[in-house]
């Protein structure tokens, strides 16, 4: 089994940990730092002390620039966010504050002082609770608590428990022993982004990775991508207006779930009965299905789940593959209730299988 | 196009349409039900539902389409995007048409 294929396994049946080192975290803090963060993200802000809001930035065009978790705490603001580096977050930032004319914010690099990891998995409470504290079991979805020092983001984009930790550096080594030695008995795998970035695409969560080997991604927008559920078009921010008129245009394409028997790749031509209709966006093989999960750019009026008609056009010729409602799997965190079952009793609870389709 | 694949793009297209008016009553939400995405997850991300919203959905499901999703793995599949409730609603409450 190669470390993909165990930390896809350890994804979807007990327990992985991911050194994040591709999120970025900072805490904004300041009398302008709301007003900034409502003119540079896509969601409403509305939010309690303690609540996540998983957002997206955009380009002026529309299309997307960073994949974002902003959380309220306290008087400040922490913002982690895939995509821009620090660097380039900072010059975005300034610029949109006095676009926008807000007061002065603060800004402090979480990870100067932290490390963040992923814990993953139907099992995820059971590891994370052991490390922190039953705290843990109580926190809802999209929620975060300080717990021992480390701070504990109740998120994931696998489609099982999933947690993020912002560990402070300081106790880096003793939290990671005491991780390893609480997951041997937990099957804990430690898993690589990819394994991380496979999961979500078998279960339709969003990355920007999913985007990095097709060519026209910067035309995509949140229409296209089926992620207007993170956008409210109702407010102003940086990309509103192109988004407002591309969406009143109507979209001429949407991203849709398939599966496929053989091997294909990025960028690959959709067709059906002979016509181009679309581009195959991503692909990976999913060692829990048994097959290939991707994501294809289909014209709207074929963009439908339940069609296995596609052909994709490879120098073998072409493979078949059949749309999918996403979903792709019958995730087991869907069954697992940490008031009736454990690792241990896992054998004997009786789930049903992760693929029924 | 196939005359059968367009007569199961218009069954589809139709129940999407009657699903997202069901939801946009259920959970009461603001704006035009017709941008709610067919993939939108209906729990934690998404439209961001909790267990009283999905009983609220299972009732509708039963009022709007005759469908009882007393069965809880069917339930629990059924009920986790726009798209997984038109599937049940083209299988007749059997489970995914696919």
């Amino acid at each position: 089994m190669s470390s993909l294929e165990a930390a896809s396994w350890a994804i979807r049946t007990a327990n992985a940990v991911t050194r994040l080192e591709h999120v970025r975290a900072v805490r904004l803090a300041g009398p302008g730092a709301q007003d900034t963060l409502d003119a540079l993200t896509t969601s409403r802000l509305f939010l309690r002390e303690g609540q996540m809001l998983h957002t997206l930035m955009l380009e002026p065009g529309g299309s997307i620039l960073a994949d974002a978790f902003l959380c309220l705490d306290e008087e400040a603001w922490i913002f982690l966010w895939e995509g821009p580096s620090l660097e380039e977050l900072l010059v975005h930032l300034e610029a949109v504050r006095s676009e926008v004319k807000a007061a002065e914010i603060s800004v402090v690099d979480l990870l100067a002082g932290h490390v963040l990891w992923s814990l993953d998995g139907p099992y995820a409470w059971e590891l994370c609770s052991a490390l922190l504290g039953p705290e843990v079991l109580g926190a809802p979805y999209l929620s975060f608590l300080q717990l021992q020092g480390v701070t504990c983001f109740r998120a994931g984009k696998t489609g099982e428990y999933g947690y993020l930790l912002l560990v402070p550096r300081e106790r880096l080594e003793g939290t990671w022993a005491r991780l390893r030695e609480l997951g041997e008995g937990l099957g804990l795998v430690e898993a690589s982004l990819p394994a991380l970035d496979q999961c979500a695409l078998e279960n339709w969560h969003f990355t920007l990775r999913a985007l990095e080997s097709f060519s026209r991604a910067s035309t995509l927008t949140p229409a296209e991508l089926q992620l207007r559920w993170r956008v409210d078009l109702a407010k102003e921010f940086v990309g509103a207006r192109a988004l407002r008129e591309h969406v009143a245009r109507g979209i001429a394409e949407r991203v849709t779930c398939f599966v496929s028997p053989r091997a294909i790749l990025p960028e690959q031509q959709i067709h059906l009965d002979g016509v181009a209709v679309g581009s195959v966006l991503q692909v990976g093989w999913s060692p829990v299905r048994k097959d290939w999960v991707g994501w294809g750019l289909i014209d709207l009026g074929l963009a439908w789940p339940g069609i296995g008609q596609f052909r994709v056009s490879t120098a073998e010729g072409d493979v078949p593959i059949e749309t999918r409602s996403p979903p792709l799997l019958d995730n087991r965190s869907l069954f697992v209730d940490p008031r009736r079952h454990c690792y241990a009793t896992r054998a004997d609870d009786g789930f049903p299988p992760l693929v029924s389709r | 196009m196939n005359p059968e694949l367009a007569g199961y793009i218009r069954r589809r297209s139709e129940a999407l349409e009657r699903i997202r008016r069901m939801l946009s009553v259920c959970l009461k939400l603001q704006g035009d039900p017709r941008q709610i995405d067919p993939d939108t997850a209906l729990f934690g991300t998404g439209l961001g539902i909790d267990s009283l919203d999905a009983v609220e959905i299972v009732v509708a499901m039963e009022i709007e389409f005759g469908i009882s999703l007393a069965d809880p793995i069917l339930r629990r599949s059924s009920l986790r995007s726009v798209n997984g409730l038109v599937d049940l609603v083209l299988a007749g409450g059997d489970g995914p048409n696919v």
